[in-house]
């Protein structure tokens, strides 16, 4: 017979056994081998884009990094040009403020200066020019400048309308003059000025030395001058603009 | 050296000790020597495993057995291998180691008994029901009998003795005529004509281990099927 039963039982047994062995020393060890290493490549492959995303976050950060500290340098940079532009408008402003207040000071202690000059010079000037016709007239004409200056004033009162003398005569009326009056001259004034007006009080003589050889009448709120004010004037802005025209000229080199 | 002579069949034939029933045929000793080389083998090859990218030849060897089963087995019975692995490995393993021993001189392979084999067959005989009602139930895997009527309960129980027996006298039919040919060749003709033989022996040793395996799976497979489907509809509906 084929078939030897106690042969099919020991084969089922030894399969049995071969089953049990196969399974411990084979099957589950290498299963459980290339689960371990599955588990580890897999767990390398987590770790790997877990540095990959964080290589990413980092470069990501440094990216923004940058970008901000690039904003920031950018608006640094337009910042400090525009203060530099402000500084440098404000400091050119500082600068012509300065200079035009230097040159209005300047200016202003020209004009002044200048406008001391002239009232020394016109003074000066009239003085001179007194002093020099009154001894010429001296010398040459045997007279002198102020008895012809006096001369003058009464002719030139008595010529005066009646509107032009003063209606009060309440005050007291004043004659001022750059020279001192002698007595005679101020009787002859005294009696000129009553015949015109007859009403009016006796006369104040003084003397004011700015109106060199002029004569200034004051009465009921009138006053009326005679003096080379004028004339000094006249010389004062021709030699005025002589300086100006002077001082526009282009200077050569 | 040579244990078995042209007129013996079976390795069972050849007996060592006998106690009353209990004998010690060549059959039992070579399906020790088998089962030594295949334990002591793994033992070796699995007793130092890397779990890192690099491994040995041999482990790479046993990895592709067990990754080629386990893929088999997925592929026959659309389920997870882990279960039927170790019952369906050692059938294959065993099956092919007997067989493809069979080139070293003397051996007498295990599988040309027809006891080994009605062994192998009656072991699948009672794992089929035994996966079935661990898979589906006492009742339901009684109800496949019954299906698609009661009548067909008697053919169905004759299909599973008839597949149960075609499987051991398949695999015994091949493997004894292989050596029984290689045999009566090598006393006919004994150059160069035996070795071809011989090698398409292997070929077909190593075939008919698969188609061992693959039917045992099937076998399986069919009886734990219908509640397989059950859960994937399950699933699906969850």
């Amino acid at each position: 017979m084929l078939i030897d039963w106690f042969t099919v039982g020991a084969q089922v047994v030894n399969f049995l056994i071969l089953l049990v062995l196969l399974k411990i020393f084979l099957f589950d060890r290498i299963k459980q081998a290339m689960d371990q290493r599955e588990n580890n490549i897999k767990e390398r492959f987590d770790k790997a884009a877990e540095q990959e995303a964080a290589a990413e976050d980092a470069r990501k950060n440094f990216e923004k990094k940058t970008q901000s500290l690039e904003d920031e340098w950018a608006a640094r940079l337009k910042q400090a040009d525009k203060d530099a532009k402000e500084r440098r408008e404000s400091l050119i402003k500082e600068a012509r403020d300065e200079v035009d207040g230097l040159k209005n000071k300047w200016q202003n202690a020209l004009e002044q200066e200048k406008a001391s000059f002239f009232d020394r010079f016109k003074k000066q000037a009239a003085r001179l020019i007194f002093d020099t016709v009154e001894k010429t007239l001296s010398h040459l004409a045997d007279t002198r400048a102020q008895d012809q200056a006096v001369k003058k004033f009464l002719s030139r009162f008595e010529a005066l309308d009646k509107e032009d003398l003063p209606r009060e005569v309440e005050t007291q009326p004043r004659v001022s003059t750059g020279f001192d009056l002698s007595e005679s001259q101020q009787k002859s004034i005294q009696k000129t000025v009553s015949q015109k007006l007859p009403d009016l009080q006796d006369i104040a003589f003084d003397v004011k030395p700015e109106l060199v050889f002029g004569i200034a009448f004051a009465a009921g709120g009138k006053k009326m001058t005679w003096h080379a004010h004028d004339y000094v004037s006249a010389l004062e802005k021709q030699i005025n603009q002589a300086i100006e025209s002077k001082d526009h000229e282009p200077q050569q080199q | 050296m040579n244990f078995m002579d042209i007129k013996q069949i079976s390795p069972d034939q050849v007996v060592f000790f006998q106690y009353h029933f209990i004998t010690l045929n060549l059959t039992i000793v070579f399906t020790w020597v088998v089962m030594a080389l295949l334990v002591i083998g793994s033992w070796l090859v699995t007793r130092r495993l890397s779990t890192e990218p690099k491994i040995s030849a041999w482990q790479n060897i046993l990895e592709i057995l067990v990754t080629g089963i386990q893929d088999q087995i997925s592929e026959i019975s659309r389920q997870k291998a882990k279960r039927y692995m170790p019952f369906i490995g050692t059938l294959f393993v065993f099956i092919a180691a007997c067989n493809l021993l069979t080139v070293v001189p003397g051996y007498e392979s295990p599988t040309a008994s027809l006891s080994t084999t009605a062994a192998l067959a009656i072991c699948v005989f009672i794992s089929v029901p035994l996966f079935g009602i661990a898979q589906k139930g006492l009742g339901s895997y009684l109800k496949q009998y019954i299906q698609p009527t009661v009548f067909m309960l008697p053919f169905n129980i004759m299909g599973e003795l008839s597949r149960t027996l075609a499987l051991a006298v398949r695999l015994f039919g091949n493997i004894m005529s292989g050596s029984k040919i290689v045999a009566i060749l090598l006393a006919i003709i004994p150059f160069v004509f035996p070795v071809i033989l011989q090698l398409l022996g292997l070929l077909t040793g190593l075939i008919q281990a698969y188609i061992f395996a693959v039917l045992a799976m099937v076998y399986i497979a069919s009886a734990t099927q219908v509640q397989d489907q059950t859960d994937t509809k399950k699933d699906d509906n969850q």
